[in-house]
């Protein structure tokens, strides 16, 4: 529990006297200190510079200027690309600005792939592009130590995939067609992806610390949970004829999430995650077979049904948050 | 009770030192319910209240041809859910109440439409002192963000519809409703602790014009409304012309710093100017880059309250709002290449001097 989250428990009981309320958030430390702030807006300022320096190169190269050559132009990109890991291999690689540098220095590889397949016309398709850029930059991931490289691999990865599937309508030929085609296809491929990911993530994660980032494991659980419980939600109300795995998949998707964060690593935001897909795909499934066997009638039961997930789903987690914290 | 209780013993201890209380720390419970958990009750209510809806149209269907009945029932369902808000806790009771109150927002706002011959100017100043209403007086957090959400976008709809001379879309009158939204949430982040007896009101209503601002310059930023129509004469370049509305939010931005420095007792006095400068130069910036501004405003409002899920906010506008810069067509990509190398050298430079003159403080505390 934070400072902050103490004060205003003591403030909403009435604890502390309201003329000294100002006292208390100072002593409290609630309000960053000079250094704190300091060290606030030089982080702040450091990534926005070093970000705006690389975005400045992109859209550079994207204007595509015919007037300078292209000799000038791959010079000017390699240079900043240079510079970046120069800035990078000078500081100490757990310092921000080194950190800063060589996500700038992954940004930078993928306009100069842009520049190289504008320069020579290569006829590579799009998705292309990003899958080379996220495996060049693989091993500046590896050596980085720093999960924000990582998210923007898997991003890439992710972007590579959509633009596969744009391009061919499908995945990995005739392998897998009959499962793997149009927007479902694409639902499949992005959960198999980042739930990939997540394994892996989490298995690593057990050794190398700097992986337990929970923001980014965060985000990649839940780029791996949106699609399979869209894929649920669309087996449960019947509209899209889906393969007959896509239930299974989901409940041990479900049972995975649910063991894992519940006994192994304690993370309550995943919880929340398992409890909303299973809420949203349950009673969508309750609301069709009710609106077909009731009609109108359906609607207040299926109101207080919904509510009664919801108290159930909170009551659960708060319940389960309580046990961590003592 | 380890974790759960020493922050609130530290904090005791400390305050007792001072003499703020005295005595033995009562036992509290102090557990909140983190972001996600109140976002998935929020989601769950909301969800509740249109199958409550289908239920009144598909039983009290006349309500929904008479304005006055619609009006009045909605009035008797949101009286209901202050009934069960107001009783001793009860989870089920307090979220049905929430379900209860959105759908009797509904049934009101479908009664207003039809005397007031739809006119959006009129019918957005009704359900916006309505929800401003419902924000003070409901004792519910996620009742309160709700309110003050749908009050702040109430009072945009309103403004830029009555400012909106027919088809012409006015993006002055647009960027000065969001700027005032911008001021109103930082002030209310600001005064976050300054009303004892209304600390959770204050916490909601911050929530919910943070959240209404975001929803609102996204549209604006990304020209929601365009591709609906609802304002057809409007084009992209037209999101640039609220310049006005720009500056003003620069206006808070600085506001916000300057009031972060009073609170800081020993900034350095050189430190003010270099703040101030940063502020402004990121503050013009948003002129050609909307949202930037909106984006550091929040992050600064959250790092200034310690406020987490405020900070993470501010990122994501950030993020958000920047993305958005490759698309606009009022410059070519060229100049804004050059923007943005001239951005980023200040930026570093401001950094620098920041840290030179901090440190400079620090060796010789003498030298100011």
């Amino acid at each position: 529990m934070s400072v902050r989250q103490a004060l205003i428990s003591l403030i909403e009981h009435q604890l502390i006297p309201e003329e000294r309320i100002n006292d208390a958030v100072h002593i409290s430390g609630i309000r960053p200190a000079e250094s704190d702030w300091l060290a606030f807006i030089d982080q702040l300022l450091l990534w926005l510079g070093i970000l705006a320096l690389s975005f400045s190169v992109l859209f550079f190269v994207a204007y595509n200027w015919t007037d300078i050559g292209r000799f000038a132009k791959f010079t000017l990109v390699q240079l900043a690309l240079c510079s970046a890991i120069g800035v990078y291999l000078k500081f100490d690689e757990q310092l921000a600005i080194a950190k800063a540098s060589l996500f700038a220095g992954s940004i930078l590889v993928g306009v100069l792939l842009a520049l190289y397949g504008q320069t020579y016309q290569t006829g590579a398709d799009p998705w292309q592009l990003f899958f080379c850029w996220a495996l060049l930059i693989t091993p500046w991931a590896i050596v980085a130590c720093f999960s924000a490289v990582w998210v923007l691999w898997l991003g890439l990865m992710n972007l590579a995939a959509l633009l596969y599937f744009k391009t061919f309508g499908g995945f990995f030929g005739l392998l897998f067609m009959p499962f793997f085609d149009g927007e479902i296809g694409l639902l499949w491929c992005i959960f198999l992806l980042n739930t990939c990911a997540l394994i892996i993530w989490e298995l690593a994660a057990t050794r190398y610390r700097w992986l337990k980032d929970q923001w980014a494991t965060r985000l990649v659980a839940t780029t791996s949970g949106v699609p399979i419980t869209w894929l649920a939600f669309l087996s449960a109300i019947g509209i899209e004829k889906l393969p007959a795995f896509t239930m299974p998949v989901w409940f041990a998707w479900l049972a995975g999430i649910f063991l894992f964060y519940r006994y192994r690593r304690e993370d309550l935001y995943m919880l929340a995650g398992f409890a909303l897909s299973l809420s949203v795909v349950t009673l969508s499934f309750v609301a069709i077979q009710m609106f077909e066997a009731m009609e109108e009638h359906a609607f207040l039961p299926l109101a207080l049904l919904v509510i009664a997930s919801g108290t159930c789903a909170a009551m659960w987690l708060r319940s389960i948050h309580r046990t961590w914290a003592t | 009770m380890t974790q759960l209780t020493s922050a609130l013993d530290e904090l005791w201890q400390n305050l007792t030192t001072y003499k703020i209380v005295a005595g033995t720390r009562p036992g509290i419970s102090v557990l909140d319910s983190p972001w996600y958990v109140k976002t998935l009750l929020a989601f769950s209510g909301w969800v509740a209240a249109i199958f409550l809806m289908g239920f009144v149209g598909a039983v009290f269907a006349f309500a929904f041809k008479y304005a006055l009945v619609s009006c009045f029932l909605g009035c008797a369902l949101i009286g209901i859910a202050y009934y069960f808000l107001s009783r001793p806790k009860n989870e089920f009771l307090a979220h049905l109440a929430l379900a209860i109150s959105l759908a009797g927002q509904g049934l009101i706002a479908w009664g207003v439409l039809e005397p007031l011959h739809h006119s959006v100017p009129l019918c957005a100043l009704i359900i916006g002192a309505m929800h401003l209403l419902l924000t003070v007086i409901m004792p519910n957090f996620i009742h309160r963000v709700f309110s003050s959400f749908s009050a702040a976008c109430a009072l945009y709809v309103g403004f830029v519809f009555s400012a909106s001379n027919g088809n012409h879309f006015s993006p002055t009158a647009e960027a000065t409703v969001i700027a005032f939204i911008a001021y109103v949430m930082s002030w209310l982040w600001i005064n976050e602790f300054r009303f004892s007896n209304k600390l959770s009101l204050t916490s909601a209503a911050g929530y919910g014009s943070t959240l209404a601002l975001l929803v609102l310059k996204s549209i604006s930023v990304f020209g929601v409304y365009m591709h609906a129509g609802v304002l057809i004469n409007a084009d992209s370049n037209l999101i640039l012309r609220g310049w006005l509305g720009e500056i003003l939010l620069v206006a808070v931005l600085m506001w916000v710093v300057i009031h972060i420095l009073h609170g800081m007792k020993n900034a350095p006095t050189r430190v003010i100017p270099i703040a101030l400068g940063g502020a402004l130069v990121i503050g013009l910036m948003s002129i050609k880059a909307p949202g930037i501004t909106i984006g550091m405003l929040i992050m600064l409002l959250g790092f200034h309250s310690r406020n987490r899920v405020l900070s993470a906010l501010g990122i994501v506008a950030l993020i958000g709002y920047t993305s958005r810069y490759y698309y606009f067509l009022d410059q070519t990509l060229a100049a804004k290449a050059g923007t943005l190398l001239i951005l980023g050298f200040v930026l570093l430079v401001v950094r620098f001097s920041l840290i030179r003159t901090a440190n400079a403080k620090t060796v010789n505390p003498g030298v100011r």
